[in-house]
């Protein structure tokens, strides 16, 4: 090739790249023209649907330019260029794995978006490159996948995407229950512990690691009496009781593991355990648990119609069935019951 | 071969129209249009009147041919000198630090309007001289004359601003 192709692809590149394109508001005005048939796609429905569920804002589809090196830029309504999470990961693209496969032989961006449920996604062009990116609610940045052009198709070269190792996203003070950021799913159906009239109460929601990078979705965990079990709900509205622990009438119960219900099925195990502790009759005043990282307190819970029984909850750090914990519960004459031995999940 | 359009026709013109509306509104601005996102909309309005003959593997092409007439024939209702007429805003020829872009394009912009069509379909898109040719309405040997003609044109008076 001449010097004045090169200098002439170069010119052409970047004088495109340089050029900011507004999809949204392209297609707003397109449709203001084509008239009412194709006003509000289904395909724009279903992303604007998603972002509803997760519990955010509307968001919308950018392609964004570059700006020559790093290649894009992103205002607000785009996707970041770079990666704020902590660790990253290289996704096996050798058929080890069909969780996270975004090609685009035979389908579009918008579509490998809508089936990972990205609320943002940017796709960018760059000669015979491309790189799509899914982005969060929040804009930050899940995968980054990066293709080629090849017989007229954008062919699948690399993808990297958010990854822990876990199926937890991080999210502050991990190690407390509670809310973490999102709405709870509600207590009906499939995800309502209770049984005899007993009402299940919510013990943690918290952000989950898609292993698109994403973290579009979060589980809920219930508790309840069921008889003389104590039953745990974990997960979307489409699960249900997954664990089922005998009580008596004061002491620890032992370790829950569903704590990420599925995910936590398939391979990526969940980097914290709970340690339960349950007490019939209301006296208990304390439940901590020690460990190598220190001292985990307990939290209580109960309803109107457990009558005066209690459970105490720990969190604490998933670390193998090689280190001991103690767990101990108190009344106010002191203690109840101690457990000691590991707080593992596998 | 699908068509694109099907019972779920509104599903896939969205999908098409968000993965191609940016690199049209760019080549139509390298081509020389005055409003560019004007003619990527009208290129989706043509593409919407023709959807149910429009398949698949024709839509890239088709897109291109129409973008490609439509810069074309609105310079000439114009009546756009063709060495007055700037790309995406470059104003001069200069040898600052950007000066070699800049000279690029504005000696580009000042080529007749079949041999830009041709660079930027050849040198931006990277099509294969077949699509040039289909995108401008030419042969593929009309193609490739005009590439070649685009180039040594530019390769000459870019050596003299070189000197």
């Amino acid at each position: 090739m001449s010097g004045i192709e090169d200098r002439l692809r170069a010119a052409l590149h970047e004088a495109a790249d340089a050029r900011s394109v507004d999809v949204m508001r392209m297609r707003d005005e397109l449709n203001d023209r084509l008239g009412p048939p194709t006003r509000r796609p289904r395909k724009l429905a279903a992303l604007v649907a998603a972002a509803v569920l997760a519990g955010g804002a509307v968001v919308g589809v950018q392609v964004l330019p570059g700006d020559g090196d790093g290649r894009t830029v992103a205002p607000a309504g785009g996707v970041d260029p770079q990666f704020s999470c902590e660790h990253t990961t290289h996704v096996d693209l050798s058929g080890g794995q069909d969780e996270f496969v975004p090609d685009l032989v035979g389908r579009t961006p918008a579509e490998v978006a809508r089936e990972h449920d990205a609320p943002r996604w940017e796709f960018v062009e760059d000669g015979d490159t491309a790189t799509l990116r899914l982005g969060n609610e929040d804009g930050t940045l899940g995968s980054e996948s990066r293709y080629e052009l090849r017989d007229g198709e954008w062919r699948l070269r690399s993808s990297v995407v958010c990854d822990n190792g876990t199926p937890a996203a991080p999210t502050a003070d991990a190690l407390a229950l509670g809310l973490h950021g999102s709405e709870p799913w509600p207590a009906r159906d499939a995800l309502a512990a209770g049984e005899s009239g007993t009402a299940s109460v919510l013990v943690d929601d918290r952000p989950v690691y898609d292993y698109s990078g994403l973290v579009t979705r979060h589980r809920s965990i219930y508790m309840a009496p069921c008889g003389i079990r104590l039953c745990f709900a974990v997960g979307q509205p489409d699960s249900g009781v997954v664990d089922r622990m005998q009580t008596r009438n004061a002491g620890v119960l032992g370790t829950m593991c569903s704590f990420f219900q599925p995910d936590d099925l398939v391979g990526r195990t969940s980097p914290y355990a709970l340690l339960v502790a349950w007490d019939a009759l209301g006296r208990t005043t304390d439940f901590s648990v020690s460990g190598p990282g220190g001292t985990y307190r307990g939290t209580s819970f109960t309803d109107p119609s457990w009558g005066p029984a209690q459970a105490w909850l720990a969190l604490v750090p998933n670390d193998g069935p090689q280190v001991p914990y103690v767990g101990r519960l108190h009344d106010a004459d002191g203690l109840v019951d101690e457990y000691s031995g590991p707080v593992a999940c596998d | 071969m699908r068509a694109l359009v099907a019972a779920d026709r509104d599903v896939d013109f969205d999908a098409i129209y968000v993965g191609h509306v940016a690199r049209l509104v760019r080549l139509a601005a390298l081509l020389g249009a005055e409003d560019p996102e004007d003619v990527a909309q009208e290129a989706f309005c043509r593409l919407y009147a023709a959807r149910s003959r429009v398949r698949e593997p024709e839509l890239v092409p088709y897109l291109n041919r129409i973008v490609v007439n439509d810069v074309r024939s609105r310079g000439r209702r114009q009546r756009t000198a063709a060495g007055k007429r700037h790309l995406v805003g470059i104003a001069e020829a200069t040898t600052d630090a950007h000066g070699d872009r800049t000279a690029v394009l504005a000696e580009m912009a000042r080529l007749p309007q079949r041999q830009r069509e041709a660079l930027v379909l050849r040198y931006w898109l990277d099509l294969p001289y077949n699509q040039v040719a289909e995108a401008m309405g030419v042969t593929t040997g009309t193609a490739k004359s005009t590439v070649s003609r685009a180039i040594s044109a530019l390769s000459a008076v870019l050596a003299e601003e070189d000197v």
